[in-house]
């Protein structure tokens, strides 16, 4: 038997570290499928955008709430405490809560994919002509991944924003400014968000290639890689979110 | 216009296919439920509660650690080390525990037990099941139902107390606020009580994170592809339903 023909069997499922430091090489160099890209981009990120601003407004009513009764309780006025809740939103909860359903929406998306590859030897039948897996199948998903966040964060504050301001002004005699007030926003809150965000667009996406590519190639991969992808990628969020806070917590 | 008007008559089509979906597996749970299988119950309890603990508890201390260096943020700016301990509680036990602990769950739970029925149903083994007499109603789905509600709220609970100490681990060694003063803060200004809104909570996302991954899992093409599609579709579901019942319920609660 030719060596060619061990090579899909023999070739190992790579760990999450040398996947990431491939992807990001394939990355840095440019050396990205435009076509997959371009699909991956559409599947991943325009459909979990609307997804990210959906739960972002459902939470911001449930703060706008929580502020309420607390304001009630204190016998302050809610306005002031908008602009606190805006800057919170912007510091955590709106990369938070958007890395957490990017990991349920383009984890399991991922997962589900590359599982499916795997398991019908689609990336065995790449590995055998050659193909650079990094450029055609980690790069373009973790671009699209990456994107999804940068851009679900900050539209998901304005969700969150509008959302708590307008259930204020209808029901809990807030106004709608106070809200969406950047009064005490800093370059510190804006850096948080950028370093979050951009973590979290990296970690989802290879956490799902892993798993997809580490169960994926078993009858129930499919099921168990798309499950093990959004708790890992949910996981990471997690992790990222308290290792960054806690790393800027020095930075005045 | 008429393009308009086509897609939304679809949009309400499918919305109400959805909730005539919903309400007639709700009604077979329900007359299901007073004669459900047992041993089904503990083993998916097995599954769902036991299995799923490490994931609550890290889930769980990671979010109580991110509470703390959040509110921490505030208590350096004015100077209220004295409340940092109702801060974490309240926040943890009102909203975060549940919320977080139960979105963790959703991808191992929901999506697992989505993918189980999706994958018995592509093998043939329940209709195979059906062929054979067995009422899977029974034997599967209330058992199944009833036991991911039950270890939520378990869990929930669980994640409640892992979180709150991981606050105070984090508000002495990040903070530097003394423990007793940490404790004290809790004890004057929360009582048990304010573990009930988060119990209910649990609860009621335990119920969602049920019905909608077996109904994703019922729902799927009986197909090998169709075990994949139900576990995403699961967990879409489940995510939009803990939100939408998460807001409902902070107003009502």
């Amino acid at each position: 038997m030719t060596r060619a023909l061990d090579l899909p069997d023999a070739a190992p499922r790579p760990r999450a570290l040398a996947l990431a430091a491939a992807a990001a090489g394939a990355l840095l160099a440019g050396r990205v499928d435009r076509a997959e890209l371009v699909t991956q981009v559409r599947e991943l990120c325009l459909r979990t955008i609307p997804v990210v601003l959906l739960a972002l407004a459902f939470i911001g009513v449930v703060f706008e709430e929580h502020a309420a009764h607390e304001a009630r309780r204190a016998l302050v006025s809610l306005d002031q405490a908008g602009p606190m809740f805006f800057e919170l939103s912007v510091r955590e909860i709106a990369p938070a809560i958007a890395g957490i359903v990017l990991a349920a929406r383009v984890g399991s998306g991922i997962a589900a994919e590359v599982g499916w590859m795997a398991q019908s030897e689609q990336v065995d039948a790449l590995r055998l002509f050659g193909r650079d897996l990094a450029a055609e199948l980690y790069a373009p998903r973790i671009a699209a991944g990456m994107l999804a966040s940068m851009l679900a964060a900050p539209l998901g504050i304005a969700a969150v924003g509008l959302a708590g301001g307008f259930w204020a002004q209808a029901f809990s005699g807030g106004h709608l400014a106070a809200f969406v007030s950047l009064r005490l926003v800093t370059a510190h809150d804006w850096a948080l968000l950028v370093a979050k965000s951009a973590a979290s667009g990296f970690a989802v996406p290879v956490a799902a290639l892993h798993c997809g590519l580490a169960l994926g190639g078993t009858p129930d991969g499919v099921a168990r890689s798309t499950a093990a992808g959004v708790v890992r990628g949910t996981l990471w969020v997690l992790a990222a979110d308290v290792a960054i806070g806690a790393t800027l917590w020095w930075i005045p | 216009m008429r393009a308009f008007l086509s897609a939304s008559g679809r949009l309400v089509l499918r919305v109400l296919r959805g909730v005539g979906a919903y309400a007639l597996l709700a009604g077979r749970l329900l007359i299901a439920t007073p004669r459900m299988d047992g041993r089904e119950w503990l083993r998916t309890v097995s599954i769902a509660g036991v299995d799923a603990l490490p994931l609550c508890l890290v889930t769980a201390a990671l979010t109580g650690a991110l509470v703390v260096i959040q509110t921490g943020f505030y208590v350096e700016s004015y100077g209220v080390t004295s409340l940092v301990g109702w801060g974490a509680g309240y926040a943890l036990f009102h909203e975060f525990a549940p919320l977080i602990a139960s979105l963790a769950l959703s991808g191992r739970v929901g999506a697992g037990q989505a993918s189980d029925i999706a994958g018995l149903r592509a093998g043939e083994q329940l209709p195979a099941l059906e062929a054979l007499g067995v009422d899977i109603d029974r034997a599967l789905l209330a058992p199944r139902f009833w036991a991911i509600a039950a270890s939520v709220v378990v869990l929930a609970v669980i994640a409640d107390v892992v979180a709150l100490s991981a606050s105070l681990l984090v508000a002495v060694g990040l903070l530097g606020v003394p423990p007793g003063a940490f404790l004290a803060s809790v004890h004057a200004s929360l009582r048990v009580a304010d573990a009930v809104p988060g119990i209910v909570k649990a609860a009621a996302f335990g119920l969602a994170l049920g019905a909608c991954s077996l109904r994703a899992g019922l729902a799927a093409p009986a197909e090998a592809r169709g075990v994949g599609a139900a576990a995403r579709r699961s967990l879409v579901a489940t995510l939009t339903a803990i939100l939408a019942l998460d807001m409902a319920l902070t107003g009502l609660l």
